[in-house]
């Protein structure tokens, strides 16, 4: 089972913004260069635990976090 | 020294935004959201902050509508280019500084845009109902002038729109955007370009324009955005759409902390701050005979510029005196908005122009008085 998810956005501003929502609800995170498998969207990914994908759902269900694609590593 | 240029560009700078540039270009540095590290990831955190403290002073709900241009002509020459087309009608007023009405001029001889030029009156106020009365059925923008850079009166945007219904609205926030109360989306603004570098203390070159959502106007310019990179197409969201190459992260950097330094105090604040000034300073410049005042008399709905003459001097030989004689930093001329000077009576010779700022003091404003009196006494 994979550890990480990486999730993409369509710009960088998108990429920040979802960075301080996650961050704000105590979920680790970290910037990382988007992946090849991703390279259509913007340059920079958020990498997230693959635990927290439950939490990151339920906030993405309640429209405070919006992300345009999800790669798991 | 007494600088009393802020209209052109306030100075000086609160020290924050100095060490907001300094603190950028020291230890961040990189290219915001371009490469994959943690200083691009730093400088994107800054990008994204300044934009955030934005939209929070012009009351607007999503950042990503507010683009970072060069400056506030940079803006307009966006929204003015992406809104009319061949022959579309525009309607603007007598009081536009150069940055709208040449580029106006362009179109009108490129594209065969139509033009009607709304005259305020002497004291440089626009009546909302003129421009009503001045739509056509292709009329496809209003373009406004909210602060007046020559006599400071400023327009009342909420009516206009209201008078103009659902012709989208571009206000021209040059002189306003930081030292009077904006609120985009409550006053129903469509389009509004800024300056960052006057009073919202940023550095020379940085400015920007805010998009209504449901407005679809093609870019400028063209290019890399750090997002789609496969792709030959500009994107078509924002802020990227409008946001090709390298920004100038180290202006928005300083631009950021100028705004912050608004928000902490207040636009109110700051402003009702200024009209004290502003009083200090028209009170005294009545009691001095020779000297001719432009403008509204009144504080009310105004910034702290100050168009005047002393009869029997040049404007040119005032500011030559100011400076030379008594330290005191101020714009002669036309100010680029010969149109402006007309509606005022005071073309082709043009002003001496006084603008405070936030960082002017009373003192500042009684030691101008003294010399203007000096000078028309000479």
């Amino acid at each position: 089972m994979s550890k990480h998810v990486v999730l993409a956005f369509d710009s960088i501003h998108d990429v920040i913004k979802a960075e301080k929502i996650i961050v704000r609800h105590g979920i680790w995170c970290d910037l990382v260069p988007t992946p090849r498998e991703l390279s259509s969207d913007c340059g920079m990914s958020i990498e997230c635990r693959n635990e927290d994908l439950p939490d990151l759902e339920s906030l993405r269900e309640n429209g405070a976090l919006t992300w345009r694609d999800i790669y798991r590593t | 020294m007494i600088y009393l240029d802020n209209a052109a560009t306030s100075h000086p700078k609160p020290p924050e935004v100095i060490s907001a540039v300094q603190h950028f270009m020291v230890h961040v540095g990189a290219n915001p959201g371009r490469s994959g590290h943690r200083l691009s990831a730093q400088a994107a955190r800054i990008v994204f902050d300044t934009r955030q403290s934005l939209a929070e002073l012009f009351g607007v709900s999503d950042s990503r509508q507010i683009v970072f241009t060069s400056n506030a002509t940079a803006g307009l020459n966006i929204a003015l280019h992406g809104m009319l087309g061949p022959r579309d009608h525009v309607v603007t007023t007598s009081m536009e500084h150069n940055s709208v009405m040449r580029t106006l001029q362009h179109l009108e001889q490129e594209r065969g845009v139509r033009i009607t030029v709304v005259q305020a009156d002497q004291q440089g106020r626009v009546d909302p109902a003129a421009i009503r009365e001045a739509l056509e059925p292709k009329t496809r923008l209003v373009a406004i002038n909210h602060g007046s850079n020559v006599v400071g009166y400023v327009q009342p945007i909420a009516q206009i729109k209201e008078a103009i219904g659902k012709v989208p609205l571009l206000v021209d926030a040059a002189q306003t955007a930081g030292s009077y109360p904006i609120s985009i989306e409550r006053d129903g603004v469509d389009l509004l370009a800024f300056s960052g570098h006057k009073s919202l203390l940023g550095p020379q070159g940085i400015g920007g324009l805010y998009v209504h959502p449901e407005l679809d106007l093609p870019p400028l310019v063209r290019g890399g955005t750090g997002s789609r990179s496969e792709s030959d197409r500009q994107p078509d969201f924002l802020p990227d759409k409008y946001e090709s190459g390298t920004l100038n992260t180290c202006g928005i950097a300083g631009l950021g902390a100028g705004v912050r330094f608004i928000l902490e105090r207040g636009v109110t604040t700051i402003h009702n701050r200024e009209m004290d000034l502003l009083e200090v300073f028209l009170e005294g410049l009545r009691r001095i005979a020779g000297v001719v005042l432009y403008g509204p008399s009144s504080t009310k709905t105004r910034l702290p510029t100050v168009s005047l003459n002393v009869e029997g001097k040049s404007p040119s030989q005032v500011g030559g005196l100011l400076d030379k004689r008594h330290d005191i930093m101020v714009r002669v001329g036309l100010h680029c908005a010969p149109n402006a000077h007309r509606t005022i009576g005071t073309f082709p010779d043009g002003t001496v122009r006084f603008s405070a700022g936030a960082m002017s003091s009373r003192d500042e404003m009684e030691q101008a008085v003294a010399a203007i009196e000096e000078i028309a006494r000479s």
